[in-house]
């Protein structure tokens, strides 16, 4: 009971007031109070409380947050739903493991990058045919499966270790993260591109792991803390000015979580704190480390693009004004707003694999935004939120695109 | 009928997936905004309104009582369940059936929430002027149930204003509407402004006619610091007395004005000692006089800065600040409690400073805010639930400030209703002659005391 104990003050700071109610897309879609941050706080404080047992029902309400901290930013008392449901998640791995098989299975594959790689492998033979001979199963839990791109090998086995340019502005050490190397490699080389034309030497060290976050949101800090470490260590031994991620996601978990995972390890907090003052998301570096040199960019045909804010950009790294500062430099390109641009799109992690009917209403209320805007392009910087919208958008049979913006931008640096 | 027998019954009205009857589903809905709790057998989110009337008749037929709940944000324990009692949930019962821009009329469901109705009127020019501080999480069948008022209700009244009419499931599972979408007051009896405001007690509201206004042409928002906030309350009595009817005049005091500012960061100087909210709408011309009127009443009566928004995001900035107060003193103490008490305007200074003498006495920290305008007024007391002692002092802390309202001429809920909390001290207020005459009209609509029982009076 250590984890909730320790959060037993802000748990009890809950007034109850439901000023969170209607930031929370879990609640709002299904409409039932253990869907809503209030909900989720207040099942927490039963359970410390000893009223009621961590029984699958309660594990539902806790495992189906998409923590994504909107309830957070409405709250008037201060009260963080995402950090007390991650603490609740903590508290289960502790009691039992995490259950069900299948969600342990998926974080474990995670976690190692050779399972991960046989993983993809038999999606990419085997599995993507054999679910694409079953009918009805393309679109497999709201996941587009027939269109999900699968890379022909890994990225980091398409490039050398090191890329050196010219005349070195910076030394930049990109951290591909799960998804760009095995799905997105096309984003991968964008982000590459961007930092060459930019004169950044781009270092791409072959021993990467998974940045740990997927352990880390169901509570399994054990091996998040294992990933981390390797992460750091391999990351701080070249020496780089930068440490580079195009994904919020993993950018959340690199450059802030990192922090609070080790803080109870003084020792090895020092490197630590080095290696997140080195982190950078993409459009972030862009915009504020590197001055992007607009007279480069060529225009193409104009396009009219929007852009998705995701949850761990938004109200994590707290990232908003860069992507889109990038995505109006580029010429001919015509910027637009959507509707609720920063609400979740529904994918978190593993939220839209055991929660599918959830995850595939919320996603339906991103696409009409979308639409609605009138874009034909929508950018993003997380590929799972990438892999998520071009899903529904093929689902509800849209004719958008979902990029990075690190295409776009690598984009205009073609002839 | 057993409690197991119940809830396949209710399966069979509703669905499966609109029945909650699990130990997490009875936690979850054994709450509302207050401190108390209870658990009930099950939770059902009606679809329809002859859903509901299947489930009246049920509950008829089996025993067993129902506690109607939208959001569940009350201040008053209306929606807490107790024993053999089904809570029927609102929430999915949410459908805009209508929005007539012509006859200034919308028909909605009462799941339907205050806010998701605003930004549909705004794209058609139009507003729902009744907006309690809650109003973005609250469904408009509770807002109706309580009367809520909000901050614009000093110029445009309460909800009680904006009713036309309802249809409604009688205690016997009859089906009436009250009212409609004309004007008009109704011939005979007025059902639909017996039902605003009865807490769930009377009738189960399945669809609520509202009066809805264009958006104002135009509209100031300003800011008034003082040292001090007798000065504020002064300011209050001024304005009214001077013919102006601002929309809005909302008062802050300096406990609240920081846990606001340490909610949101929107600037509010820390060391005053109160500020008002002042806001006025209307057309354009007229803007600037009132304006510099005001002014003139603010520096009368010692304000230390007068501030116009200048622009939508530093009027968004104030109203946010202004909507979070309550909710924000959690950052100070984890419990309040909070009266709702509406003295005539021109006792208004007495009552403030009369709170501020009790809290004094009682040792307890107090934080004001108002409704200035209309003379509505909540005090937040706050403590932490866990301390008995405190917890005491704040019970009779609570009496002497209802005591000194009805002292001065004033009543004991202006907008967050009766429920269980306030029951002990509506006795206060009205005779045993119409006490009685408030059981006649519960009995007479709910002979069976099926609906909400316990809440209002004990019967
Ligand atoms: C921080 C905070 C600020 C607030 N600010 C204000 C404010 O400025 N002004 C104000 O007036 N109030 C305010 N409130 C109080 C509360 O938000 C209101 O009373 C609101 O109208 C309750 O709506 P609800 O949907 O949450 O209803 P609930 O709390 O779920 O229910 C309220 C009552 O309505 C009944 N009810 C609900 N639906 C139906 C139905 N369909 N048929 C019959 N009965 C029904 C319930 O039985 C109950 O008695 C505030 C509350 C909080 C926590
Ligand atoms: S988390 Fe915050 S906003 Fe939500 S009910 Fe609790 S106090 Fe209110
Ligand atoms: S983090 Fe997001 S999904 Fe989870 S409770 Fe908060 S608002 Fe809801």
């Amino acid at each position: 009971m250590g984890v909730l104990n320790d959060v037993y003050e802000m748990l009890n700071t809950c007034n109850k007031c439901g000023f969170c109610l209607t930031a929370c897309k879990t609640y709002k879609t299904d409409l039932r109070e253990p869907l809503s941050p209030r909900g989720r706080i207040q099942l927490i404080k039963k359970l410390v409380d000893g009223v009621i047992e961590p029984d699958q029902d309660y594990e539902d309400a806790i495992n189906s947050c998409l923590l994504c901290g909107e309830c957070a930013v409405a709250c008037p008392s201060g009260v963080k739903g995402n950090e007390l449901v991650l603490a609740a998640r903590r508290d289960l791995k502790l009691r039992h493991g995490i259950k069900p098989f299948a969600k342990s299975f998926a974080l474990k594959t995670l976690a190692s990058p050779s399972r991960l790689e046989h993983g993809f492998n038999f999606f990419k033979g085997v599995g993507k045919g054999l679910l694409k001979r079953i009918d009805g199963l393309d679109y497999f839990r709201g996941v587009d499966i027939r269109n999900m791109p699968a890379a022909e090998k890994p990225f980091l086995e398409q490039v050398p270790e090191q890329i050196t340019v010219g005349d070195p502005q910076k030394k930049v050490a990109f951290f591909v993260g799960c998804f760009l190397n095995h799905s997105l490699d096309g984003t991968a080389h964008s982000v590459v591109k961007v930092l060459t034309k930019n004169n950044c030497d781009v270092i791409i060290p072959k021993d990467q792991v998974c940045c740990g976050l997927p352990q880390y949101a169901y509570g399994d800090f054990e091996s998040a803390k294992a990933n981390a470490r390797k992460t750091i260590e391999s990351f701080l031994d070249r020496k780089p000015d930068a440490v580079l991620t195009a994904c919020a996601s993993c950018g959340s978990m690199l450059r802030d979580e990192y922090l609070k995972l080790f803080a109870d390890e003084p020792g090895y907090l020092p490197r630590v704190k080095e290696f997140c003052a080195k982190v950078f998301e993409f459009s972030e570096f862009v915009e504020d480390q590197i001055k992007l040199d607009e007279s480069k960019l060529k225009a193409h045909t104009p396009v009219k693009v929007t852009y998705h804010d995701p949850c761990h950009m938004a109200r994590h790294l707290k990232i908003t004004s860069q992507p889109r500062q990038v995505l109006k430099s580029i010429p001919r390109l015509q910027f637009v707003e959507m509707n609720e641009a920063n609400r979740c799109c529904g994918a978190s992690g593993l939220v839209q694999a055991f929660y599918h009917q959830l995850s595939t209403d919320i996603t339906r209320q991103k696409t009409q935004n979308i639409v609605d805007s009138g874009a034909e392009v929508v950018a993003t910087s997380c590929p799972a939120c990438m892999l998520r919208i071009q899903g529904g958008l093929n689902f509800a049979g849209k004719q958008q695109t979902v990029v990075h913006v690190a295409d776009l931008l690598a984009k205009a640096y073609e002839d | 009928m057993t409690e197991k027998d119940v809830v396949e019954r209710l399966e069979e009205i509703v669905g499966k997936k609109n029945v909650q009857a699990d130990k997490i589903g009875l936690t979850s809905y054994g709450y509302d905004a207050t401190l108390l709790s209870g658990v009930g057998m099950a939770t059902v989110f009606p679809l329809s309104t002859e859903h509901v009337v299947k489930l009246v008749k049920l509950a008829n037929e089996a025993g067993f009582t129902l506690i109607p709940r939208g959001a569940g944000t009350n201040l008053s324990g209306g929606t807490i369940p107790d024993g053999r009692c089904v809570t029927v949930n609102f929430s999915r019962m949410k459908k805009i059936l209508d929005i007539d821009t012509e006859n200034f009329v919308a028909v909605v469901e009462p799941g339907l929430v205050n806010f998701d109705l605003q930004a549909e009127l705004e794209k058609k020019g139009f507003y729902y002027p009744p907006d309690p501080a809650s109003y973005k999480a609250t469904t408009l069948g509770g807002n109706l149930a309580e009367c809520s008022g909000g901050p614009r209700c000093f110029k445009y009244g309460v909800t009680r204003d904006y009713i036309l009419g309802l249809e409604v499931v009688l205690p016997d599972g009859k089906v009436i509407q009250t009212g409609g979408r004309n004007f008009n007051s109704e011939p005979g009896y007025d059902l639909t402004r017996i039902l605003v405001g009865s807490e769930g007690t009377l009738a189960l509201l399945t669809k609520i006619f509202l009066r809805i206004l264009p958006l104002p042409a135009a509209k100031k928002t300003m800011l008034a610091i003082y040292n001090q906030v007798e000065d504020a309350s002064q300011t209050v009595s001024d304005i009214v007395a001077a013919g102006i009817v601002p929309t809005t005049l909302e008062m802050m005091d300096n406990l609240l004005i920081n846990t606001a500012e340490d909610a949101t960061g929107a600037g509010l100087p820390r060391d005053a000692g109160a500020l008002l909210i002042i806001e006025i709408d209307g057309h354009p011309e007229d803007m600037d006089e009132q304006v510099e009127t005001i002014a003139g009443i603010c520096k009368k009566a010692r304000v230390r800065e007068f501030k116009m928004a200048r622009t939508a995001a530093e009027v968004d900035q104030l109203w946010l600040a202004r909507r979070v107060v309550i909710g924000s003193v959690a950052r100070r103490r984890p419990s309040y409690s909070l009266q709702d008490i509406t003295v005539p305007r021109s006792m208004f200074p007495n009552m403030v400073s009369g709170i501020l003498q009790i809290a004094k006495e009682r040792n307890l920290e107090v934080g004001i805010l108002a409704h200035a305008g209309d003379g509505n007024m909540h005090p937040l007391v706050l403590f932490d639930q866990r301390i008995e002692e405190e917890v005491e002092r704040v019970h009779l802390a609570e009496k002497d400030i209802c005591a000194l309202a009805l002292e001065l001429g004033g009543t004991l809920s202006g907008e967050h209703g009766i429920g269980l909390l306030k029951k002990k001290y509506l006795t206060l207020e009205f005779s045993p002659v119409a006490m009685a005459c408030f059981a006649k009209i519960k009995n007479s609509f709910d002979p069976r005391h099926l609906l909400n029982p316990g809440k209002i009076m004990n019967l």
